[in-house]
């Protein structure tokens, strides 16, 4: 589509701009507009998650030479699936993902019902209660551990005072796995209670006020009402945190370092010392492409039951 | 100032033929409306004379160019949107003069059109203000404004009135009527009420689901409508319809009431089913006609909206206040023949129309019981 | 009990469990704060308290001192995160307009949409090691760029699904003014439709800077020395000898103090940008 040289010189758009565009034309523009985006996006994971793959059908470790070695197929996914410590990092990770979202989640809706409202102090405290979330992970990991030292955390000196005998919270195989969930439930929570304050307050209120005029006290109105309103983004937020959860890795770095023994070991921390501390990189890139289609098979599970539950909610 | 032609044009989406097989001719200096309810395609040949959207078949002519292939930012035309439109982020100032500076025209002629423009239209002392704070009449004025500035070749508006409250928009309606008048430039006016094309247009085209019903002057449009979906679209209150048949001696019948036919009609068309048209003002009220019940009486001030049940049918009659019917009220009626209007009952064709030059009568003046 | 009575013992339940959870969450940064000014020595005796004995900036002297780089991080940090939200935005922006104004074929537009979806969810460690391997050979390893092209293209699927909605809704008649105005598609973005989206920018924006700023995997993996920033700085103090509570505990504390003052600051964005796709889907 070229500019007819028929139009009077002042109806022309004007400068280069004006040209480029001409030349293009509409389709043409935008599909330039998209190039940035998607060349990033593709360059800078999909083709590094591609060379990943191939990368996992050879073996390759950088102990042994700095070039990538012999073709052998499956074998690493052999390994990695017949590992004991992959086995356990996996039970604990799901372990871990599922405790801390269901925690979230409950606590992350009692918050928000606690602070929903205008006003200003409740905005404040919102506010306030949002800090946990907006702080790097990798702080969170090294204040944590400082509070729940064994010996001269704050905890346990706060427990000795009123004669508890704090436990090893971080040094200690099952106290350790139960702290960490612990952190991430306290640093993930504020997320869950923003969004379901949000959800909250775009709810119709015509829908509750109908309810009290029939009849229905607070706790019925929320239970027949709010919360069947809410599921689907409960079910959305349970979506993002149960994956992101299961990717953890920042915290599991400055508490525990996976430790005592394996004990603390989440899936991604798992992967990140195979590859970069041992140098196995084949047998990482393996085992992080299992770890993937784990992630997007349960992506897709909660997006079918999603769609399960919004089927029957009148669209508005 | 160009002629605007456009031959078999068609629009499509999908299956769904928002236009079809569309051939118009807009002259030089004219203020064409388009009339027709939503969804008839008015506003989407209006979109592709401006070049938003493009057609899927048939060519647009501004003027001497071809302008089918072109983008609306080549074609030289201005448009006014339903919503105004204006940019909510720029000065009402800014708001006229973007064209222009995005054309590259020179700083103090932007000034000077812009000025031009804004005395024609009283929006002196809102230029240095921005959209949101002016009022529904303001920014229609603003959205004028923006396109008189450009100095095109054709102007197009989409149901710029429709947003107005009642008041304003007769108001605005004769202001816009003669600003058109004096620009002398070709307009195309897209609307939903018909009052506006009748008052407005140097011609009107009705549109019906896509296809140009008829084009014409506006009396020609009232007085000879080319089918029964125009006639029933204009004229306030609405035409009446009855459903009959020709009789042998050239009368009308429909259920009970039968009416004298015009005079054309003798002998051809016997038998054949047809809808009858009644516009409320031609039904004369007066002695020896057929009788009728006043079963609703409507007061307007000057003049009266009666719904008539006559041997059965209902009619709807347009009197005088003075004529001061009641409910329950009995008179006779008559209906001029020469000026009923009969359609094909199946296509819907006209078959008989008063036509334009058909004398306006001022026979609901006479009343007698 | 009379109403008001049970309204004031409502409220006071309310009043308590609200206060219950503002100790939880803002208790650590309280400890945090005061063992960053906690001098050495009170870190390895039991007895010490919950409040030191004495304040002391001795922590904070030592991670400012010029010797120890921490200038440097915290420029790094800077760099990269500017950087990155400026681009991520950018580059969001113009896909998410392109993808609400194109009309793709059906499957096209649900690949791009899927792929822009599926960026966070997968465990960025299957990404980070190749990633680190390509740097090194566009000889890119420990420079900002490298950490930057990494933020960006983690952030920008986020930025294109939250502002994709917004395109979406935006006023049609505007940009077809535009266009008969003589505007194309770039004049239309930068003059009509863009200066309109600020808050929804603003939003997107602060969003991908928390991101940036707080993330470690990346930056840990292609820039390790010089182009190191802070969160990398402060899980260095985990070292094999022992940790450096005061030092840790202070530098810690820069990170979070520019971070918590922003978030206040920015929260009705922050806000925004977090439930833009959650609440609407």
């Amino acid at each position: 589509m070229s500019i007819p040289l028929s139009l009077p010189e002042a109806q022309r758009p004007a400068g280069f701009l004006g040209r480029l565009e001409a030349r293009l034309g509409e389709t043409g523009i935008l599909l330039l507009f998209l190039v940035p985006a998607l060349i990033i996006v593709i360059g800078a994971q999909f083709y590094p998650l591609a060379s990943s793959a191939v990368i996992s059908l050879f073996d390759w470790r950088l102990s042994r030479s700095p070039t990538i070695g012999p073709f052998v197929g499956l074998d690493n996914y052999v390994r990695t699936f017949s590992d004991p410590i992959f086995a356990g990092t996996v039970s604990y990770t799901i372990i871990f993902a599922i405790s801390s979202t269901a925690l979230q989640l409950l606590l992350g809706l009692g918050i928000a019902l606690l602070t929903v409202g205008e006003g200003y102090t409740l905005r404040l405290v919102r506010t306030l209660l949002m800090l946990p979330m907006v702080v790097a992970p990798v702080a969170v990991g090294t204040i944590w551990r400082m509070i729940l030292s064994a010996r001269v955390g704050p905890l346990n000196q706060a427990l000795a005072g009123i004669g508890i005998d704090g436990p090893n919270w971080l040094g200690d195989p099952t106290w350790a796995a139960f702290s960490l969930i612990m952190i991430d439930a306290w640093e993930w929570t504020p997320f869950v209670a923003i969004t379901l304050t949000a959800a909250l307050t775009s709810l119709p209120s015509d829908l509750i006020r109908a309810a009290s005029v029939d009849g229905a006290g607070p706790w019925k109105t929320f239970r027949h009402i709010v919360l069947p309103m809410l599921m689907p983004v409960i079910v959305l937020v349970a979506m993002f945190r149960l994956i992101e959860a299961f990717l953890t890795l920042d915290i599991v770095f400055t508490t525990t370092a996976g430790g005592p023994g394996y004990a603390t070991h989440t899936l991604s921390f798992w992967i990140y010392q195979q590859g970069l501390k041992y140098f196995n990189i084949s047998y990482a890139a393996a085992s992080s492409w299992v770890m993937l289609l784990l992630c997007v098979a349960i992506a897709l599970g909660f997006l079918a039951w999603r769609r399960h539950i919004t089927s029957w909610q009148v669209s508005r | 100032m160009a002629s605007v032609t456009l031959k078999a044009v068609g629009k499509r989406y999908g299956s769904v033929e928002a236009v079809r097989d569309l051939d118009l001719e807009i002259r030089d200096g004219e203020f064409m409306s388009l009339l027709g309810p939503s969804g008839c395609g008015k506003t989407t040949t209006l979109n592709m004379i401006a070049g938003l959207e493009l057609p899927s078949a048939g060519t647009i002519r501004i003027g001497e160019r071809d302008v089918t292939q072109l983008s609306a930012m080549h074609r030289d035309i201005a448009m006014v949107f339903q919503s105004y439109a204006l940019y909510p982020h720029m000065s009402v100032e800014r708001n006229m003069g973007f064209a222009l500076m995005v054309r590259g025209y020179a700083p103090d002629e932007i000034a000077r059109r812009v000025a031009r423009a804004a005395e024609m239209l009283s929006l002196g002392e809102y230029l240095k203000r921005h959209p949101r704070q002016l009022s529904g009449g303001q920014r229609q004025r603003v959205a004028l404004g923006r396109a008189l500035v450009r100095d095109p070749q054709v102007f197009l508006l989409d149901e710029p009135l429709s947003n107005l409250d009642a008041v304003l928009r007769v108001q605005t309606r004769a202001e816009l009527s003669g600003l058109f008048k004096t620009l002398g430039t070709t307009a195309v006016y897209v609307t939903h009420d018909q009052s506006e094309a009748m008052t407005m247009s140097d011609r009107i085209a009705v549109f019906s689901h896509g296809r140009l019903q008829q084009v014409g002057e506006p009396l020609e449009i009232y007085r000879a409508p080319a089918n029964r979906f125009v006639a029933s679209f204009v004229g306030s209150p609405p035409m009446t319809f009855l459903d009959g048949v020709v009789g042998e001696a050239g009368e009308l019948v429909s259920g009970d009431l039968r009416l004298p036919g015009p005079a054309n009609l003798r002998g051809a068309r016997s038998g054949e089913a047809i809808t009858i048209g009644i516009r409320p003002e031609d039904v004369q009220l007066g002695g020896g006609g057929i009788p009728a019940v006043a079963e609703i009486v409507e007061h307007l001030g000057s003049l009266q909206i009666v719904h008539l049940t006559v041997s059965g049918r209902r009619i709807v009659a347009q009197v005088a206040e003075s004529a001061q019917l009641r409910r329950g009220d009995t008179i006779h009626i008559r209906i001029e023949p020469s000026q009923l209007y009969l359609f094909n009952a199946k296509s819907g064709d006209a078959i008989h129309t008063p036509g334009k030059h058909a004398g306006a009568h001022f026979s609901h003046l006479e009343i007698s019981r | 009990m009379s109403l008001t009575m049970r309204n004031l013992a409502g409220w006071g339940l309310r009043g308590l469990l609200i206060a219950l959870a503002l100790v939880v969450a803002l208790a650590p940064f309280v400890v945090l704060f005061f063992n960053s000014l906690r001098p050495a020595d009170e870190f390895l005796s039991e007895g010490a308290g919950l409040i030191p004995s004495r304040l002391t900036l001795e922590h904070y002297a030592e991670i400012f001192d010029p010797a120890r780089d921490t200038f440097r991080y915290l420029i790094n940090s800077v760099v990269v995160t500017t950087s990155s939200t400026v681009l991520a935005v950018l580059f969001g922006a113009l896909a998410a307009y392109a993808l609400a104004r194109l009309r793709l074929p059906f499957k096209l537009s649900l690949i791009i949409g899927v792929m822009f979806l599926v960026v966070r969810f997968y465990p960025k460690i299957t990404v980070a090691l190749p990633y680190y391997l390509l740097m090194r050979e566009f000889h890119l390893l420990d420079t900002h760029l490298a950490v930057i092209i990494a933020h960006v293209s983690m952030t920008v699927p986020f930025v294109v699904w939250m502002l994709l909605a917004f395109f979406e809704d935006f006023p049609r008649e505007l940009e077809q003014s535009a266009m008969v105005d003589g505007c194309g598609p770039i004049r239309r973005f930068v003059l009509i439709v863009m200066p309109l989206m600020a808050p929804a920018l603003a939003a997107a924006a602060v969003l991908t800077a928390f991101l940036s700023w707080n993330e470690f995997l990346m930056a840990s993996t292609v820039a390790p020395n010089a182009a190191k920033t802070l969160p990398v700085r402060v899980s260095g103090f985990i070292t094999d000898k022992g940790i450096l509570w005061g030092a840790m505990s202070a530098m810690s504390s820069v990170i979070i103090i520019p971070v918590a003052l922003f978030a206040l600051f920015t929260q009705r964005y922050l806000t925004r940008g977090l439930t833009a796709g959650a609440v609407k889907g």
